[in-house]
């Protein structure tokens, strides 16, 4: 049967692809999800320890002064050259053996935590460095926010870059026919509609949060009066007609803007413009294919602070000192240069919104998360691998523990389902608004997830899709996704060629995640079809 | 005989020719740069913007109304259509941000004779009063 429109491939799902499948229902019971404790949020905030540290490790002896120092990820990942800055400045110092006044050797560790993900570490108290080093002043501001007193500067820069857009050069080329291609013009553009947006999480990435805050200011007409924005504007329905329509041009979230990047190097067609930072762009343009792409800067000084906390020592403050004055030397400052960095022309100008206070950046993060959907209800159905080889490698409890952050960080406007698929597909959740129960419920059921049994893939496939689809019918308007989390290839029910005409008219955009090691092309199937995203799956990656 | 024909021929076609141009003239369709202010309102309202926006292309369309550019602004930036767009178009324009007075009084003076469509008026800006609790909708201003 030829299928052509969502009608036909209704029709065919129902007809004859379902009555093949065997679906049971396992739904946890009012009483049980009435009864279910789920712990606050902080519980879950990431062990800081599994995040890769370098430079000096720590050491007990007393003649060296050890300084841990979160720092945010593009300048941290010692695995790519062009993200390695301040390794190579913390390698650097560390040789050199440094010593405080009182004879004790200076020994520097740099941990690779994104930036707000080192921020909800800090304020969950959940680790204790002598510092930290954000890509802007936005995060300390925020942990202020949070309750966290002291929070001291003690450099207010270690190397310059700035958020940028990254554009495609037929858009820059569009652009600049009506002259100079500025910040307001692109928005203008984006905002009036035509142009793919690649955006990340302002919980967070740190351009996200900056372009947040400059997308907000600007929109508040700020940019004529230099104030800071205030939490009453934000009620304001023009700024949120701004941010409404900004948002209904974003084609995808994701956590950082490495993520967009990667995305954008496999298919460069994905976006047509994503927010990063400048200094990263400077490594994108020497792929090939990317040569000739632009950018637009924005916002306050990508500037990467370096602040203290109450918990620092005297001494350990005096070692981040003596660290700030080598990162900012004129040697280390042509090294960073190199690797990309550079202070942009509107930073030059000062031309910079001012530094809000925490409490309008926390009101502007959540104002993203209670809009970020434009208005239109989500559909999710999360169908899960639970065949046996998600035990290896611990790959079920992290799925869990994953979508049981994610469980308490959803719109209670949105509708989120579950389907776990072994020998054959089990529904556990129906898709229904997300009250308080509701909440409870998926997170007892997450909790219940056993693993066993065979890869009926896309059986749990078939079921999740046609769910989506009768809600569909309902609400046209709807945004529909279908989170694919599996490791293995199919072993048992429906093969892919029988769904795939459907998965290409069900207008719903499916996601797959790879656990483990997940055949490639498995997944990929599925993203020739929806252009989704193949990702290779950490729990963080499915928080937000 | 022939000459005189010649003549009288040659004296009507000017005749014919003097009066259209002075109909031409006279009478000639008034020519504008049509100034679309596209900041947010509700929807309702900007139906009655685009209601509008429709008379005037009509009257575009029967030449009774020369619409020389249309220029759709907002407090970011502005954009010209080379020739008027279609009613739909602007009915489904996205609408978005504050009303920006300042960049309006650039454009009217840029383009000289113009009219503005939009929810909002200087009217209302300069009252301090916001269009919606104005409750005016589709409003027109003109600077000859």
């Amino acid at each position: 049967m030829p299928i052509n429109s969502f009608a036909e491939a209704d029709q065919y799902l129902r007809e004859q692809l379902l009555p093949q499948i065997t679906v049971s229902a396992e739904i946890v019971s009012d009483t049980d999800a009435y009864n279910a404790q789920i712990p606050p949020l902080k519980d879950f905030v990431a062990d800081p320890n599994t995040y890769p540290l370098y430079g000096a490790q720590p050491t007990d002896d007393a003649n060296t002064v050890y300084v841990e120092i979160y720092s945010s990820a593009e300048k941290a990942n010692a695995a790519r050259d062009d993200e390695r800055w301040l390794v190579d400045v913390a390698e650097r110092f560390n040789q050199q053996q440094n010593r405080l006044p009182s004879g004790e050797i200076i020994q520097v560790g740099v941990r690779n935590i994104p930036s707000g993900l080192g921020a909800q570490i800090l304020a969950a108290g959940k680790g204790k460095p002598a510092g930290y080093t954000p890509a802007h002043a936005l995060w300390p501001e925020l942990l202020k926010a949070d309750g966290l007193d002291q929070v001291e500067t003690i450099s207010p820069g270690l190397v310059s870059t700035s958020a940028i857009f990254a554009l495609r050069p037929e858009i820059y080329r569009k652009l600049a026919e009506g002259g100079d291609v500025t910040f307001d013009r692109l928005i203008d553009a984006i905002l009036a509609g035509g142009i793919k947006v690649g955006y990340s999480n302002p919980y967070i990435a740190s351009s996200a949060l900056n372009f947040l805050y400059s997308l907000l200011w600007h929109s508040a007409g700020h940019q004529a009066d230099g104030k800071p924005l205030t939490l009453a504007e934000l009620a304001s329905p023009e700024i949120s007609s701004v941010f409404d329509t900004f948002q209904q041009q974003v084609v995808l979230t994701t956590p950082t803007y490495l993520d967009l990047k990667q995305i954008w190097l496999r298919n460069p067609t994905a976006f047509d413009v994503i927010v990063m930072a400048h200094q990263s762009y400077v490594g994108l343009i020497q792929q090939p294919g990317f040569d000739d792409f632009k950018y637009v800067s924005f916002g306050i000084p990508e500037a990467s602070p370096l602040v203290s906390f109450a918990w620092t020592t005297a001494s350990e403050k005096a070692a981040l000192a003596q660290f700030a004055a080598f990162a900012t030397s004129a040697e280390m400052q042509q090294l960073a240069e190199k690797q990309g960095y550079q202070k942009l022309e509107h930073l030059k100008q000062n031309n910079v919104p001012p530094l809000p206070s925490g409490e309008v950046l926390k009101a502007a993060q959540s104002f993203w998360k209670r809009r970020k959907d434009g208005g239109r209800t989500v559909y999710m159905e999360v169908v899960i691998d639970t065949s046996g080889s998600m035990a290896d490698e611990n790959k079920l409890a992290a799925v869990q523990r994953a979508l049981q952050v994610a469980s308490q960080q959803i719109s209670p406007s949105n509708q989120i389902g579950l389907i776990t698929f072994s020998d054959h597909p089990v529904r556990r959740i129906p898709l229904a608004p997300y009250s308080e129960l509701e909440q409870k419920r998926l997170f007892t059921a997450i909790e219940q997830l056993r693993s066993d049994g065979a890869t009926a893939l896309y059986d749990g496939l078939a079921v999740g899709l046609a769910d989506l689809m009768e809600k569909q019918k309902q609400d046209a308007e709807g945004q529909f996704y279908l989170l694919l989390l599996t490791d293995g290839e199919r072993t048992d029910g429906l093969r892919f060629n029988q769904i795939e005409a459907v998965i290409r008219h069900s207008g719903v955009r499916v996601y797959p995640i790879a656990y483990g090691g997940a055949p490639k092309s498995t997944l990929e199937r599925s993203h020739r079809l929806k252009k989704a995203l193949y990702t290779k799956g950490r729990p963080k990656k499915c928080r937000h | 005989m022939n000459k005189l024909l010649l003549k009288a021929l040659g004296a009507s076609w000017l005749a014919f020719l003097i009066i259209g141009i002075v109909i031409k003239f006279c009478f000639a369709a008034p020519t504008i740069t049509l100034l679309i202010n596209r900041s947010y309102c509700a929807q309702t309202e900007w139906a009655q913007v685009a209601q509008t926006y429709r008379e005037l292309y009509t009257r575009h369309q029967h030449k009774t109304l020369r619409l020389q550019s249309v220029v759709v602004f907002s407090d970011f930036d502005e954009a010209v259509f080379e020739s008027p767009p279609l009613p739909t178009i602007v009915e489904n324009l996205n609408i978005y941000g504050q009303f920006d007075p300042h960049r309006q009084k650039l454009l009217q003076q840029r383009y000289g004779q113009t009219q503005v469509i939009g929810c909002h008026s200087m009217k209302d800006f300069n009252h301090g009063v916001s269009a919606d609790s104005m409750g005016k909708l589709g409003k027109i201003s003109h600077k000859q």
